[in-house]
């Protein structure tokens, strides 16, 4: 009989549940984005967030049970994201969580954010084996990790500013595209010309990133075209800038791998579904997370809860939300 | 004698929860204790201990629903609605105000609502500032009232020391409320204000 986990994630603005089997196969993955709630506002606003985690949390968790023909009593683990993360918003999935797990008498499992992005590779058909190197590229997080074990990994190199998705999303703010700019800024770089204009791409030593000087380049270049050239040039614009980041990632990518010595090269997180970074991606061989499991979600959670302690009633019951490490 | 129903009451609207396992037939708590929004679940495993019931023997949960500390406020409401679903018992909500106001008739409750603000009742439920509520002569209860105790005192409110328990929401009156009312409120929190994000919000264009 194989045993089912309950994976559960609340730590920004996805409200997401899934089951999968102790083998790795996803039996539901019920994601609810508020992406379009906090568009409206220009960002994630963390009050709004929380109060629409409350109203979705017990309908996400009914929907995945039922879509994997699964009562809570069925399942063996439930895990959770303790962070990092919003705490409010992580505090509603981790109380719930609680709840569960206390009436049922099934075991909680806290579980770490970034930890779960790398368990989504754990997932599937062809589940990825450690040792590999990983780029987490996400809103919130860009890493380099190596991964030796399926339930811990090491940080070789971060960003020194933003976050890759963050830089997708000021690029795509300064050409007037809007929030989520990630997505749009992907959509209108198809129509340009990447080598329109040359957007720097900083070199920093060791193996981190910055992505804060191919920002400045745009908002400049934006500056010095007049509205009506900005129009025309926005395409280009768009492409040249995706391009810039992109190589800055390819490059990093390949740059730690021979350092390293990884054989295996992998890409997770929200990043992962820039059609222009999966392309060159995929052209270089390395392994990229299936689109439904690149943005924030629970089966990853569900995943990485396959491979951590579990712990058994009243030794969960004072674990607390972290909103970093 | 009618036979013990057993009820989890809990309301954690304030920095201090209370939770208790209430006899709703005599509407008296079997146990009952104090703790923080974040130790529920702990403290509330610790208190089925003390009324020596196990967990299926509960048949209901009856939770406060507000106003008051909204991170506090969902930790209690997904606690509870997770409770109440998995031991496949009845849920139904209580206003935290009514509850204070149940423990100490003819008192005026009040919420503390942070940046000067409190949350009472003044004919509805409303957000206000202390000196905006008229409490000349009154008893005034809750950790509204001992925030702003200086001031009301001032305008002639009547409020008892920091640790009496009136300023407390009793599970017991909870679940009194709760047994009273034919219809329950929804689990979900009064809030009362809307975010800040939202009244400062101008125009975003959208992708
Ligand atoms: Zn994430």
């Amino acid at each position: 009989m194989t045993e089912l986990i309950l994976g559960l994630e609340t730590s920004c603005d996805e409200t997401a549940a899934a089951v999968i089997s102790d083998g790795g196969a996803i039996l539901s993955n019920v994601i609810s984005s508020q992406a379009q709630i906090h568009a409206r506002y220009g960002g994630v606003v963390p009050e709004v967030a929380s109060r629409r985690h409350l109203e979705l949390v017990e309908p996400v968790v009914a929907d995945a049970l039922e879509q994997a023909g699964a009562a809570l009593e069925d399942v063996s683990a439930i895990g959770v994201t303790q962070g990092p993360g919003l705490v409010g918003a992580l505090l509603v999935g981790l109380s719930y969580a609680k709840g569960l797990s206390w009436a049922s008498g099934v075991p909680l499992v806290p579980v770490d954010h970034l930890r779960g992005h790398v368990a989504s590779l754990f997932l599937g058909e062809e589940p990825l084996a450690p040792p590999f190197l990983c780029l987490l590229a996400s809103g919130g997080h860009t890493l380099l990790l190596v991964v030796r074990d399926y339930d811990s990994h090491e940080v070789i190199g971060g960003t020194r500013d933003d976050a890759a998705g963050e830089a997708f999303d000021k690029g795509a703010r300064l050409l007037g595209l809007g929030y989520p700019g990630g997505p749009a800024l992907d959509r209108l770089a198809r129509t340009g010309d990447a080598t329109a204009y040359r957007f720097p791409i900083a070199r920093m030593e060791g193996l981190d990133f910055s992505f804060s000087g191919v920002k400045t380049a745009l908002l400049y270049a934006v500056k010095d075209l007049g509205d009506a050239a900005l129009a025309e040039q926005r395409a280009d614009l768009a492409a040249s800038y995706e391009r810039a980041i992109v190589q800055a990632l390819l490059q990093r990518i390949e740059q730690a791998a021979e350092s390293m010595s990884m054989e295996t090269v992998a890409v997770v997180g929200g990043v992962a579904a820039n059609s222009a970074l999966r392309a060159g991606l995929l052209a270089r061989g390395v392994r990229v997370a299936p689109l439904a499991l690149c943005t924030d979600n629970g089966a990853m959670i569900a995943s990485a809860a396959r491979y951590a302690p579990k712990l058994l009633e009243t030794d969960y019951l004072s674990i607390d939300a972290y909103s970093s490490r | 004698m009618t036979p013990a129903r057993h009820l989890l009451a809990l309301d954690t609207a304030t920095d201090i929860a209370s939770i208790g396992v209430v006899d709703a037939a005599r509407g008296e708590a079997l146990a009952e204790l104090e703790t923080s929004p974040t130790s529920l679940l702990a403290s509330i495993d610790e208190l089925l201990s003390a009324s020596k019931l196990e967990k299926d023997e509960l048949q209901g949960v009856v939770v406060g629903v507000g106003p008051g500390r909204y991170t506090s406020l969902r930790i209690g409401l997904a606690s509870a609605r997770a409770v109440a679903r998995t031991l496949e018992i009845p849920i139904a909500g209580v206003s935290t105000l009514d509850a204070l106001a149940a423990g100490s008739p003819e008192a005026v409750p009040l919420i503390d609502a942070r940046r000067g603000e409190v949350f009472t009742r003044v004919g509805e439920l409303v957000c206000a500032r202390p000196e905006q509520v008229s409490v000349e002569g009154r008893l005034c209860v809750g950790d509204g009232a001992i925030a702003y105790r200086e001031e009301l005192e001032a305008r002639g409110a009547c409020i008892p020391g920091d640790a009496d328990p009136r300023h407390r929401v009793r599970p017991a009156c909870l679940v009194v409320l709760a047994e009273s009312h034919e219809d329950s409120l929804p689990i979900e929190p009064i809030y009362l204000r809307v975010p800040d994000a939202e009244r400062t919000r101008k125009e975003f264009p959208q992708a």
